[in-house]
């Protein structure tokens, strides 16, 4: 008689959905730069205003008579680019004083105290206040970013940390003489990269949504230059007269995109998983 | 006998608690005094709680922040060490004073090469040091343990060592430094027979070349009765009968040593009554 024992299966992701995911924000972005163009996106065409899908125009012309389709792509530039550079500040940021607020003594309590006021406020909010009063600076964005996303960031790396330091050979560090901040960043740091990059992929989904939030409230992004958010607004004041496609087409981009992103993020959080 | 290497004088240590101050080592009435001679192994047991890892981190510097010392001295070659600011105690970390903490296999870094890991001791102890000259030591010292693929377990991560070579490995890390005081928080515990007393046989081997003085903490009468010169028997806190090791564990005088050497299982003899105090020390 033979026992055969099954393996528990783990339920996992399929790799390819997760891959594609992530191949296919990378393609967007890459077509954004390389694709001509059909049209030139912030171009005001008098003859063509509000015409539904056609061959001519993939995904019909808005309000100005603009070419909906190179608009969408035109935008991924700019939304991309920013919330990169938002993800790459806010992680940063949050890691160092994530790290910082894992340790003990005056700095550290400092620093938890900062966060508790800061998150107290309706972040959102204050940063739409931040960017129109910086009048709609680009930098400002990134900034709203980290502002919103950072916190998050810094809680998460420093409960991770303060795990990590009590384990032996933190406690041994110290106790052959190596001091705080070596220990705080070579011994530490390298130990929680593994949720830093899970976090980071998070991160980017949200880093869109805030810009297409604050470019749909009107800040940020602003016209002429095309964003999803701003599309998104222009599209909602003539969806009610049935010209859905103007709002429709950058609003598919905004989910497609960041599901792509929080799929690939799964896949990311997955891997380190099996790791363990 | 010449001025002891660790001179412990009047120790009293308390751990603040919501329901008030517990006496961790030494009472108000019976503070702890324990002197370790260069070459001398140190032998603390009693059972758990009684303040024996207490003892252990405080001559370390290592205790958790609810901890307080009261009153005492520990003077390491005459040198106080309840009074050394942070920076003091980082370059007597660094060269004189090791800690060897339980299941010690844990003290490597899951993330960093055994090598990188012992070159980075070897070169906090001795700046001057080249990283060439670190990573022939380092080999040499990997050798000294028995390990024979010197090479190989170098480039190796300690995810990739069997739990008796990282033993060794983390041993050396701790030893590397030839320390003047080595202060090992229960290392035996949670090891087989056989790792055991390769780790202590090497321990006790190099602390003795070394003359170094150690101060080790333990619940296993065996291990001191083979290893330790001298004992001290620890009860809630307080030093109950202390002595060259031989002696006290032949001829104990205290009721609470001769319960706790009771209480060791020995094929053919019963197992001595449960030790209950007379008078209640609190």
């Amino acid at each position: 008689m033979t026992l055969t024992v099954e393996r528990p299966k783990v339920r996992r992701r399929p790799p390819a959905l997760v891959a594609g995911a992530a191949g296919f924000v990378v393609l967007l972005y890459l077509a954004s730069w390389i694709l001509p163009l059909p049209y030139d996106p912030e171009s005001v065409d008098a003859t063509a205003v509000l015409t539904g899908p056609s061959p001519a125009h993939l995904f019909g012309t808005d309000a100005n008579g603009s070419d909906v389709f190179s608009r969408v792509l035109a935008a991924g530039r700019v939304d991309l680019t920013l919330a990169v550079l938002g993800t790459l500040a806010a992680t940063t940021i949050g890691v160092v004083v994530g790290l910082l607020a894992s340790r003990t003594g005056k700095l550290a309590r400092g620093l938890m105290t900062v966060l508790d006021v800061l998150q107290s406020f309706p972040l959102v909010l204050f940063s739409v206040i931040v960017v129109s009063l910086s009048g709609n600076d680009l930098k400002a964005v990134v900034a709203a970013i980290v502002l919103i996303g950072s916190p998050t960031i810094v809680r998460l790396v420093r409960s991770e940390a303060l795990t990590i330091r009590t384990l032996r050979y933190v406690e041994v560090a110290e106790s052959i003489g190596v001091s705080p901040s070596r220990v705080t960043f070579r011994h530490v740091l390298p130990n929680v990269t593994g949720i830093i990059c899970a976090q980071a992929a998070i991160m980017l989904g949200r880093a869109l949504m805030i810009i297409a939030t604050l470019a749909f409230i009107g800040v940020g992004v602003t016209a002429p230059t095309p964003s999803w958010g701003a599309m998104i607004r222009a599209g909602a004041n003539v969806i009610a007269t049935g010209n859905w496609w103007v709002a429709a087409f950058p609003g598919l981009a905004v989910v497609l995109v960041v599901l792509a992103v929080n799929l690939a993020a799964d896949g990311v959080q997955e891997f380190l998983r099996r790791d363990r | 006998m010449s001025e002891p290497l660790l001179d412990v004088r009047n120790l009293r240590v308390e751990y603040a608690s919501p329901t008030g101050t517990v006496h961790a080592v030494g009472t108000p009435e019976d503070p702890v005094s324990l002197q370790v001679h260069a070459g001398e192994v140190l032998g603390i047991v009693g059972e758990s709680g009684s303040g024996k890892s207490s003892f252990a981190r405080t001559v370390v510097g290592l205790l958790p922040p609810v901890a307080s010392v009261r009153s005492g001295q520990v003077l390491l070659q005459g040198s106080d060490l309840l009074t050394a600011s942070p920076g003091t105690w980082r370059t007597l970390r660094r060269r004189d004073v090791a800690f060897m903490p339980q299941a010690c296999a844990a003290a490597l870094d899951p993330l960093r090469r055994v090598e990188r890991q012992l070159v980075d001791v070897l070169r906090l102890a001795h700046p001057e040091m080249s990283k060439p000259s670190a990573r022939g030591l380092a080999g040499e010292l990997l050798e000294g343990v028995g390990i024979r693929n010197v090479a190989e377990v170098l480039q190796r991560f300690p995810h990739q060592l069997s739990g008796g070579m990282a033993q060794r490995v983390a041993l050396c890390l701790v030893l590397a430094r030839r320390p003047k005081l080595l202060v090992a928080d229960e290392p035996t515990s949670g090891l087989d027979v056989r790792v055991l007393r390769q780790t202590m046989d090497l321990l006790v081997e190099r602390c003795a070349a070394d003359r170094t003085g150690v101060v080790l903490v333990t619940h296993n009468i065996g291990v001191v009765a083979q290893y330790c010169t001298q004992v001290a028997v620890v009860y809630r806190g307080v030093v109950v009968e202390k002595g060259p090791a031989a002696e006290v564990l032949r001829n104990p005088t205290h009721e609470y040593t001769r319960a706790l050497l009771g209480a060791v299982p020995r094929r053919g003899r019963p197992l001595a009554e449960p030790y209950r105090p007379s008078l209640v020390v609190s």
